[in-house]
């Protein structure tokens, strides 16, 4: 079981992560804004961060980037969730310093696989399209 | 003429008055000081006077040889004259009675004299030079209507040039009222509307620099469409909206009288006419029928474009933008190559179209994906079947999106125009009541693609920072319909005003900006119509207009199609039927 937040400030999205993970026995939080998501991070320990790219309040790339500079937070697996697609939008993510960067859609068991294996340690880096 | 036109000719005669009152009154002054009155304006040259007898008096030559006066025979003429002489009066003085001349006779002081050489060589020799200039351009501006030699393409690429590099410029400005320049307005005052044929005469009086800098670079919507339009051959329809003028008048003025209307497309004629049949390609020798062609074409042709510009009543800026379209697509057709910039629009629009057909993707996949994997409780069934019908909803959405945008391009956009109340067009969530003229106001729309138009512009009210409140008016100003949503909050940012309107000119796609205002704009202008907004620090007003229906059409029945009737529905299905 690890503790994973999510960055997600679509509600149908946030809940269809939220219903996955749960199922899965992990412990997950919820956040929409981008800005309240940085501060909670900072406050509590997370074994894997998803993140959504374009949010309200602080941008993922933003937050990716804030996290990476922190030093508590600079190993922490994070997870880009987005369905901004564009080679040049992937390469900026992975830039910033996200563990994955993973475009929408995707179905219930890449998701549950991947979590997993950051979770364990070898997520590795890079990209999953679906 | 431009009302930015009128404005500097006023101004420039205006000056002239400035100028002389400023020299009356320096002699005035000096009278005062001097307690008697010289014998002549110019012998206050040798008083302290003379440095604005001098200035004024260049100034005012230089004023008079722009204006061209009006249309009478010689008037120009005697104007070069009286402008060229101005200044060798200021500079040459009167002779007056000195102690180092003849007896008995006046001169000019010999102190005076090496500066009075000075300046009229420099005289002769600016002069020279001004007959030169404008011989050479005289003779440029012929070569072309005789067919010889390249000038006309040289022209053309340095105004295009001249265009592109307005761009940067024209963006930098704080935009914060976004129209077309050349959109109908309501709002000119009453003798000059009448007096003009609507937009193509007249901007609209609000942010009149940030409407400038718009259209300077305005390559958005209808931009794009129109690009599309022509690389694909088909006749340049969708941007009618900035062509059309007051009942969609556009010709040459001084052809008015002399030809009628006949060369004056309605609002219907340009927005809605059948798209050109295969034929039409193998007549290549006939004239365009199509006004904003012929005016492209005469400035291709070598007419200097502000020339075409006044004769046929349309703003130059406008003019440089259709000619820039169409020697682009011109260019992609003939190079079998897409233009770059239309490219990088679509590849900007693909992108964004994915973006936002990801999302309900991903819900649709993830819940199906939970039911094929047997791990959702029986209970939740239900719920999920409601999630998923209500996402590919949102999908189907998206597709009737890009189906009409892409019939707006094509031309095969159908706009059923029939006579409705705006209550019937105004159906959004939270609005009860309409203000303005109300409800019952009759607009001249097709209800299907008009409702989702409002529906746009009212969800386009909810930009950040969020406003306190929305509400919807309807005014009518002959000949245009205008429907408001009148945002209470504090103002939207211009960068996200701009990317509301041309959500694909830039690489850097904005947070919370679909296509949808993309649409309706494209919707709009199929109607014949245009939209913005207007902004200040407490207030937005998302605005569209549309002509007004024509005298005598029907209520209920529709006007250019009697066979293609439909409710004013706005779903899938109803918007399925103004596709052809």
């Amino acid at each position: 079981m690890a503790r994973v937040l999510v960055l997600e400030d679509d509600a149908d999205i946030a809940g269809l992560i939220a219903h996955i993970l749960t199922r899965d026995g992990h412990l997950i939080d919820v956040v929409s804004d981008g800005a309240l998501g940085w501060e909670r991070v900072r406050r509590a320990p997370y074994d894997v961060v998803i993140v959504d790219r374009v949010m309200p309040g602080l941008d993922g790339i933003d937050v990716v980037r804030a996290c990476r500079a922190s030093p508590d937070l600079r190993d922490v697996p994070i997870l880009m969730l987005t369905a901004r697609a564009l080679p040049a939008e992937v390469q900026q993510g992975l830039d910033a310093g996200v563990t994955v960067y993973m475009t929408k859609p995707f179905v219930p068991k890449q998701l549950s696989a991947l979590v997993a294996r950051l979770v364990a340690g070898d997520g590795g880096s890079g990209t999953v399209h679906p | 003429m431009t009302s930015s036109a009128v404005l500097t000719y006023r101004y420039l005669r205006l000056s002239v008055v400035a100028l002389a009152m400023l020299l009356a009154t320096a002699v005035v002054l000096q009278a005062v000081d001097d307690g008697f009155l010289l014998s002549s304006i110019s012998a206050y040259y040798y008083t302290p006077v003379r440095a604005l007898f001098v200035g004024t008096l260049v100034a005012i030559g230089l004023a008079l040889v722009v204006i061209k006066g009006r249309d009478r025979r010689g008037e120009d003429v005697l104007l070069n004259l009286a402008g060229l002489l101005a200044p060798v009066i200021a500079v040459v003085p009167t002779p007056i009675a000195t102690h180092d001349g003849p007896a008995g006779r006046s001169s000019v002081p010999a102190s005076y004299v090496p500066g009075v050489d000075n300046n009229i060589q420099a005289l002769l020799v600016l002069g020279t030079v001004v007959v030169g200039v404008v011989a050479w351009s005289r003779t440029r501006r012929r070569g072309p209507r005789a067919g010889a030699g390249v000038g006309p393409h040289a022209s053309t690429v340095a105004e295009l040039v001249s265009a592109r590099s307005v761009a940067p410029r024209a963006r930098s400005r704080g935009c914060s009222s976004w129209r077309p320049c050349c959109s109908p307005s309501s709002r000119s005052s009453g003798s000059s509307r009448r007096r003009s044929s609507g937009p193509m005469r007249s901007r609209p009086r609000r942010s009149e620099t940030a409407a400038a800098g718009f259209d300077a670079h305005m390559t958005g919507a209808d931009g794009l469409l129109t690009k599309t339009s022509q690389a694909l051959g088909a006749r340049i329809r969708v941007s009618a909206h900035s062509a059309i003028g007051r009942g969609g008048k556009m010709a040459p003025a001084k052809h008015e009288h002399a030809q009628g209307p006949a060369r004056r497309p309605s609002p219907e004629g340009l927005a809605d006419a059948p798209p050109s049949s295969p034929g039409d390609d193998a007549e290549p020798a006939s004239p365009p029928d199509d006004p904003r062609v012929a005016a492209v074409l005469e400035v291709l042709g070598g007419t200097p474009l502000s020339d075409v510009a006044t004769t046929w009543s349309v703003d130059p800026t406008l003019l440089q933008r259709w000619t820039t379209a169409f020697v682009g697509a011109g260019t992609a057709q003939v190079l079998n190559r897409p233009e770059a910039q239309a490219l990088a629009q679509r590849e900007r629009f693909l992108a964004a179209f994915a973006f936002e057909i990801r999302t309900p993707l991903t819900v649709a996949m993830g819940w199906s994906g939970l039911l094929a994997e047997g791990d959702l409780p029986s209970r939740s069934f239900l719920r999920t079947a409601r999630r998923l019908q209500e996402t590919l909803a949102l999908l189907a959405d998206r597709l009737v999106d890009v189906e009409l945008l892409v019939a707006a391009a094509m031309g095969g956009l159908q706009v059923t125009r029939r006579v409705v109340t705006a209550a019937e067009v105004c159906r959004l969530p939270e609005v009860d009541l309409i203000g303005g003229s109300g409800a019952s106001t009759e607009l001249y729309v097709d209800p299907t693609l008009f409702t989702r138009v409002l529906a746009d512009l009212w969800d386009a009210a909810l930009h950040a920072p969020s406003p306190h409140s929305r509400r919807i008016e309807v005014v009518v100003n002959e000949p245009w319909a205008e429907i408001r949503i009148v945002r209470e909050g504090g103002p939207i940012a211009t960068e996200t005003l701009q990317a509301m309107f041309e959500p694909f000119e830039s690489d850097q796609l904005h947070s919370g900006v679909s296509t949808g205002l993309y649409l309706a704009r494209a919707l709009t202008v199929a109607h014949g119509g245009t939209l913005g907004i207007d902004q200040d620090d407490q207030r937005a007003v998302l605005w569209v207009k549309v002509p007004q229906r024509p005298d005598g059409a029907p209520r209920g029945a529709p006007v250019n199609e009697p066979a293609a009737a439909h409710n004013s529905g706005g779903s899938p299905d109803d918007v399925q039927a103004c596709l052809r």
